[in-house]
């Protein structure tokens, strides 16, 4: 069904119609579907090398069979698979997952982790739908990926029963003499974080040890893959982009094998290749261009208008939404901007907030800056606030980076009003009550430099440093959000989103 | 656990060994910061942000713990000395003694003469005139007795601020580049890069191999000099023995020249945190002063008390602005941000200030623009005026309507124009800035003075020069001395006769051209070519002297304009001009765009075309390479 | 007279005035004890004979450091502590003494009185209060962390901010009994959070350091929020560490207890001044710790805040805890009245 959606995309965009619709139906299918062959490529970038990992350390489990059989997998990427082994892999695959609720369960929350590894909610999944069945290349991963996330499924339900009991653990410590010292067990803020894949130095990310080879992958997203976490992509709008443009690259170098030439999908109309790619790379400048671009001068027009002469702002780190709006108000009039920072920076001492004092730099006329402990000083003169986001969620929370709850918190107690700027593209229909469920754990921020020389190896495992990147703004302390759309509150996420839906269905 | 220090009793279970002591020069030999054209005031007495400079210097040395400082002073000795005792700084226990010498005209004079007085006794910090800073300097004199410990030479501890090109607060002309031992910090080379706009790559640098010890070295552009030092008891007797250090840039120079013959090593500390600056020139004073408005200097700040709190402080306001007592600012003014107002200020309608500083008692009218100036006390200025970038003294008044151009200093019914220093070089002689008539007129135009008429100042002590310096040359030439040594015969003859550096150029090029003919008999009747190859070669063997004294730009004009002169008063030597600047051009002396503005310039010479026409080929030559450099 | 002493204290009292005009102290604790041996200095000597004269040097001492320091009133507090006792002190002799007079505790009555001679035991009495104070002081950590087992039990996430000598020896004496978790927020620019976290790991407590920007994402899983401050207002308001007011609101925000560790010295008779306490008791310091200053391009651009404190409302705080005892926010009049004298500015 995804591969029809693909073709029925070239094809209208053949028969001239605008692209509007098919890139429309896509996302409606591709939210509908997208969550196996989403998981299949991210399991492959990050996820695998986690269930590999765990796969190994869990050989003493009932799923032993399963484990050799991912190692295997993982090792052998190249097992040409057909592409009919494919689509029913993905069938099967999402049947169990929707037959099986504990299985959904866990499902979402593997899916929450490579969700949070690199990817921002929404929009790159439904790119993934297109992409992953009409390529060959990604096929014989996506076999072994197809296992791998089975079996990581069925890890992630045994996981939680020890995890459980590991929560146990400190009161069974504490029971009898309560002096116990020893770490026998996780702590319990530690184990907030399990679920997410732990920051991971680049180069760690591929290697024999891992099981995950980088075989089998496009360049592209593994150059993507590196750079996100190196830090070099940070915004959600730059890794859209990226990725798009990743997607792009791979469209165009891809080559369908000799014998398959496309002839399982329904094609109406037998198509050259270069035609296919053509339409495919136009669907995705359109795709771009309307939900990013258009989408970015939409909110930007609605923005500066609603900050007025002589008005004092406050935004919180770099957000590129957020500085365009910004820098295109002050064309216009002038009014102060208060910078507010938080550590941890993409790279230390280098924040981002300055970032965009170099953009600002002589157009606005007052800049100030402070650290987020300064907050409560720099409160009281604010007129407005301004945030950008990395997600809206489905009960109005918003995604962004951490802080940026704290700031709504003291906006809100103060009596300012708090305003997201956000595309639709980020909207994403997942309903998370906390800020752990969504999110990174980065790498950069540790006990300082002078105090880990002083660690002994006693204390070490008793001090955890977790680089948590995004938190979640409860919808409360929201004002407005502004979109492409329209200016909304927080609450209309899932009426968006169905609409978007709906219109997607229909043509 | 007491963290004070400095009190008297502390002072007098101290040893004497442990005293620290520390030297603040009241006066910037070097130039004056607003330039020749304005009147002078002793640096420490400019009023920065409403507080006069020298009281930052001496909180600073006092919060570091110095327990004796000497202030040096040679100008206006008396109102410093009643500026300090009115503050009461001495009762803040540390002893300030106020050294005062009419006779010192340079920083090594005041050295010399600091030695002579033997008051210091210690490594003590020297700290120039302007400085501010909010570093400790306790730990700098330790690092540097520590690094004594691991080097008897060191002699000193240059204190360097770690600042991009570019920045605000950096002084505009000058660009050192310093090399340095990455593990010791001690200095490999160190190059006065001058006035460079540009930096041409690859690099000159005069690195001596032999002072190689480390295999890493670090080099560094982004650096400052914060004027702070911290020097050995050996530095003053240094300056003694060596008569002709006269600035700091003469005593680094000297010392690394000599280092293998003396021992003696200097060390850089460069500091990538605090605050530690010198105001130079008026592009400092606005960047400190602004810096300052934005607490970089915390605890120098117009809201802490400096001293034994005589000064006032002005308490900090929100928009970053300082407000002092009884201030009237009208509903309608703009006091924008990084702005200090003193005490009993009234601000009328419809004015702005922003990114100045106003005296105490100050009355603005309406209308009134303020930007990026400098305001005194009792300055009175009237409704609609206009002011950037200005310095106004105390009781002034501002007539209605004034439109200030920017730079200018005004005092009284003057005004002067705000200069740069030139960029450091030898040449004493800085004459190039522009002169204003110190007249009541607003807006008054200025007039380049020429310096030098043509002919030279051809008097007595510069005919006795001439010759000992031709002497020199022989000698040098006959003797094969070394040029060291020649430069420094030069140079004792230039100040005994209190020549300037451009007649020194003067004088030694005549020198060398005149040296070919005393040396050869019979010369002028001698073949062209064997004329040449004699001149040729004198002029290869004085290429390093040169090189030493021929720098800049100005001292390359210098040089074309001897020659000139030189051809147009002997007429032997015209045919070989253009071999000459050849000649000078391959060895680097010259510069192609020295000689083509020489030429292009106008004459000053009676045979000044006849000898620019002589030398065209030459020039056109260069025109055509470097027109082919550009297509390249 | 004593000259010989006088000089002493004179020169003491100056340097300890440079010292906070300066600001060249880290922690209020300091500035108390340096304030006391002062005042023990001037009561051992002989500069003074009556009561009377004992409070007007120690009202001036205290307006001299005030002014030295606005935002420092350690000092100020000790101090009107004493000028509160020594005047029970006196009053009390004087009723013991003096029987038959109306037993009205009225200012006025004081006032009268000021002036008698009652040398030998007041100077005895205000020594031995100088004693008590300074133990207080000294002792003040490890009696406010006798409470410490009352208020955290296992397997708890206490969250606590920047580092506090106090809150460290609470959260030491109760991991002793009990096993528990912190989390420490670094509380930047200072980053003081990092050697509280360094000092609690290497006790053995488990320990989690987070950046400031997570501190409301880890509120939703802690149980109480326990932390220092510099001082406390009359209105049960706090002066604390820049940042503790996010502390306190994501606190509110999920109702979990703020419980406040406070020596008694850090109480203060001050009211905040109008809603901008910022503008005349926070010090607001160089920008360094925010900005590169070498970087020409950007820092010339920004002017930067770098404050030292915040102000909390007493709204969102929920006990305090003094080596007295514990107290709620409400109540903090009535410990005012009992320590502090009334005074007439």
């Amino acid at each position: 069904m995804c591969i029809n959606l693909i073709w029925n995309m070239a094809d209208s965009s053949k028969s001239g119609k605008p692209g509007k619709n098919p890139a429309a139906a896509a996302d409606a299918e591709a939210k509908a579907k997208e969550k196996a062959a989403r998981k299949a490529l991210f399991e492959a970038t990050r996820g695998a090398d986690i269930a590999a990992a765990k796969a190994s350390k869990e050989k003493n489990k009932k799923q032993v069979k399963k484990n050799p059989k991912s190692e295997n997998n993982a090792s052998a990427p190249k097992t040409p698979a057909s592409k009919e082994q494919d689509v029913p892999d993905k069938v099967e695959a999402k049947v169990k997952a929707n037959q099986s609720p504990p299985e959904v369960k866990t499902q979402k929350r593997v899916e929450g982790a490579p969700k949070s590894s690199e990817v921002k909610p929404s929009s790159k999944d439904k790119l993934r739908v297109e992409k992953d069945p009409s390529n060959e290349k990604v096929t014989p991963k996506s076999e072994a990926v197809s296992d791998i996330t089975k079996s990581v499924r069925n890890l992630e339900i045994t996981e939680a029963k020890p995890k459980r009991s590991i929560l146990k653990a400190p009161s069974s410590a504490v029971k009898g003499t309560g002096r116990t010292r020893e770490l026998k067990s996780q702590s319990r803020v530690q184990t907030l974080f399990d679920h997410l894949p732990k920051g991971v130095e680049p180069r760690e990310l591929f290697g024999e040890e891992k099981g995950v080879s980088s075989e089998g992958i496009h360049p592209g997203f593994i150059a993507l893959g590196l750079m996100c976490s190196h830090g070099q992509l940070q915004g959600s709008n730059k890794r859209v982009i990226a990725l798009l443009n990743v997607v792009g690259q791979f469209f165009d170098s891809y080559s369908p094998p000799p014998e398959k030439d496309f002839k399982d999908i329904e094609v109406e109309e037998k198509k050259s290749e270069k035609d296919i790619k053509k339409d495919l790379a136009f669907a995705l400048q359109v795709f771009r261009e309307e939900r990013v671009d258009k989408a970015t001068e939409a909110i930007v027009a609605k923005a500066k208008a609603k900050i007025v002469q002589d008005d004092v702002v406050l935004i919180f780190g770099s957000s590129d939404l957020v500085r365009e709006v910004i820098v295109e108000a002050s064309l216009e009039k002038t009014f102060s901007v208060i910078i507010i920072d938080g550590r941890p920076y993409a790279t230390e001492r280098r924040s981002k907030g300055l970032d965009i004092i170099k953009e600002l730099g002589n157009k606005v006329q007052i800049i100030k800056y402070t650290s987020i402990t300064g907050l409560s000083n720099v409160i009281r003169s604010v007129t407005k606030v301004i945030l950008g986001a990395h997600g809206l969620l489905n009960n109005g929370g918003v995604l962004a980076h951490a802080g940026t709850s704290q700031i709504a918190l003291m906006a809100a107690a103060n009596n300012i009003p708090v305003i997201v700027c956000c595309e639709t593209l980020k909207f994403c229909d997942k309903s998370p009550t906390d800020s752990f469920f969504l999110n990174e754990i980065g790498t950069g921020f540790g006990l300082h430099k002078k105090f880990t020389d002083a660690m002994t190896p006693d204390c070490g495992p008793y001090l955890v440093t977790p680089v948590i990147k995004y938190d979640v703004t409860p919808p409360e302390l929201v004002t407005a959000v502004i979109t492409d759309v329209d200016i909304l509150p927080c609450t209309s996420v899932p009426v968006v989103l169905r609409v978007q839906e709906n219109r997607a269905i229909k043509s | 656990m007491t963290a004070t220090k400095g009190s008297n009793k502390e002072s007098k279970d101290v040893s004497k060994k442990d005293v620290f002591q520390a030297v603040l020069l009241a006066d910037n030999f070097e130039n004056y910061i607003f330039g020749e054209n304005c009147p002078f005031v002793p640096e420490g007495l400019i009023s920065l942000n409403n507080r006069k400079v020298i009281d930052y210097s001496l909180e600073a040395l006092i919060s570091s713990g110095v327990h004796e400082i000497f202030v040096y002073s040679t100008r206006n000795t008396a109102e410093l000395k009643d500026h300090i005792k009115n503050s009461k700084w001495s009762s803040l226990g540390s002893t300030i003694n106020v050294v005062s010498s009419e006779d010192s005209q340079t920083l090594g004079d005041a050295m010399r003469d600091l030695d002579a007085k033997a008051l210091v006794r210690n490594d003590f910090i020297l700290v120039q005139a302007g400085v501010i800073t909010n570093i400790a300097l306790r730990p700098l004199l330790d690092k540097f007795r520590e690094t004594v410990k691991q080097d008897k030479g060191a002699v000193m501890t240059l204190v360097h601020r770690k600042m991009s090109l570019g920045h605000r607060s950096r002084p505009r002309n000058v660009n050192h580049i310093v090399t340095v031992d990455s593990r010791s910090g001690k200095i490999i080379s160190y190059n006065f890069k001058l006035s460079g706009k540009k930096l041409s790559i690859p690099l000159k640098l005069s690195i001596p191999l032999e002072s190689i010890q480390q295999p890493e070295m670090d080099l560094y552009l982004d650096t400052v000099d914060t004027g702070i030092a911290v020097c050995s008891s050996c530095v003053l007797p240094l300056f003694t023995d060596n008569f002709d250090f006269t600035n700091m840039n003469d005593f680094i120079r000297g010392i690394l020249i000599n280092e293998e013959i003396m021992g003696n090593s200097l060390y850089l500390q460069r500091l990538e945190s605090g605050f530690a600056n010198r105001i130079v020139d008026f592009d400092t004073f606005k960047g400190i002063s602004l810096d300052i408005l934005q607490r970089w200097s915390y605890p120098l700040v117009p809201d802490m008390p400096l001293g034994a709190g005589q000064s006032s402080i002005y308490p900090f306001n929100y928009n970053f602005t300082y407000k002092g007592n009884n201030v009237k600012i009208d509903h309608g003014a703009e006091v924008g941000p990084l702005v200090i107002i003193g005490h009993n200020v009234e601000v009328g309608k419809s004015s702005s200030v922003v990114n100045s500083s106003l005296g105490d008692k100050c009355k603005v009218g309406q209308h009134v623009k303020i930007t990026n100036s400098f305001i005194g006390d009792n300055v009175t200025i009237e409704d609609d005026c206009e002011i950037h970038e200005a310095v106004i003294a105390g009781n002034t008044t501002i007539l209605k309507g004034t439109e200030l151009k920017p730079w200018v200093l005004v005092e009284g019914k003057t005004q002067s124009r705000i200069a740069l220093p030139n960029a450091e070089d030898d040449d004493e002689s800085d004459s190039d800035s522009d002169i204003v008539p110190a007249g009541g007129q607003e807006g008054s135009d200025y007039e380049i003075d020429d310096d030098a008429a043509p002919g030279g100042i051809q008097d007595d002590d510069f005919i006795k020069f001439s010759g000992e310096v031709l002497d020199s040359l022989q000698r040098g030439f006959e003797e094969n001395v070394a040029t060291e040594n020649l430069v420094l015969e030069i140079n004792s003859s230039k100040y005994a006769y209190n020549i300037s550096f451009k007649e020194v150029t003067v004088a030694l090029t005549k020198g060398v051209l005149t040296l070919v003919v005393n040396l050869n008999p019979g010369f002028q009747e001698v073949a062209l070519k064997t004329q040449w190859a004699k001149q040729k070669e004198t002029i290869l063997k004085f290429k390093d002297l040169f090189q030493h004294y021929i720098k800049t730009e100005e001292s390359q004009r210098d040089l074309l304009n001897a020659l000139e002169e030189y051809a147009n008063d002997h007429l032997y030597y015209q045919p070989m001009l253009m071999q000459t600047l050849h000649c000078l051009y391959d060895d680097d002396i010259l510069t192609e765009e020295a000689v083509l503005e020489w030429h292009s310039s106008e004459s000053l010479y009676a045979a000044g075309k006849k000898l620019r026409s002589l030398v065209q080929q030459f020039v056109s030559w260069l025109e055509n390479a470097e027109s082919e450099e550009d297509s390249d | 007279m004593g000259s010989v002493e006088e000089d002493t204290t004179t020169s003491s009292l100056l340097a300890l005035e440079a010292l906070l005009k300066r600001g060249q102290y880290t922690r209020s604790g300091q500035i108390s004890l340096l304030t006391l041996d002062i005042v023990e200095k001037y009561v051992q000597s002989n500069c003074w004979k009556t009561a009377g004269d004992l409070i007007t040097w120690l009202q001036d001492t205290a307006e001299t450091l005030r002014k030295a320091a606005a935002s420092e009133t350690a000092s100020g507090n000790l101090i009107l502590r004493l000028i509160k006792i020594v005047r029970d002190d006196f009053t009390n002799r004087h009723r013991s003494r003096n029987p038959g007079l109306m037993s009205q505790n009225s200012v006025d009555s004081e006032q009268g009185l000021d002036f008698n001679l009652e040398i030998p035991e007041l100077r005895s009495d205000v020594q031995n209060t100088i004693y008590e104070l300074q133990s207080e002081l000294e002792l003040s950590a490890e009696n406010i962390a006798e409470e410490a087992d009352k208020h955290i039990h296992s397997n708890e996430v206490v969250l606590t901010m920047g580092k506090s000598k106090t809150v460290e020896a609470f959260l030491k004496r109760a991991a002793k009994k009990a096993v528990f978790e912190v989390i420490v927020a670094e509380c930047a620019p200072a980053s003081n959070g990092h050697e509280l976290a360094h000092s609690l790991a290497s006790s053995k407590i488990q320990t989690t350091l987070i950046a400031d920007t997570a501190i409301f994402a880890m509120m939703s899983r802690v149980n109480k929020v326990i932390i220092g401050t510099h001082s406390v207002l009359a209105n049960g308001g706090l002066k604390a560490i820049a940042g503790i007011h996010l502390v306190a609101l994501a606190a509110k925000y999920y109702n979990v207890p703020v419980i406040v560790l406070v020596p008694m010295y850090k109480l203060s008779p001050e009211y905040p001044l109008s809603t901008d306490i910022n503008k005349t008791t926070n010090r607001f310091v160089s920008p360094d710790q925010l900005l590169d200053y070498s970087d020409g391009d950007v820092y010339s651009k920004v002017c930067a805040y770098n404050p030292v404190f915040d102000y909390v409302p007493p709204n969102l705080i929920s006990l305090f805890i003094f080596n007295i005892g514990s107290l709620a926010p409400s109540y903090i009049y009535r410990l005012l009245h009992e320590t502090y004298p009334q005074i007439k500015r």
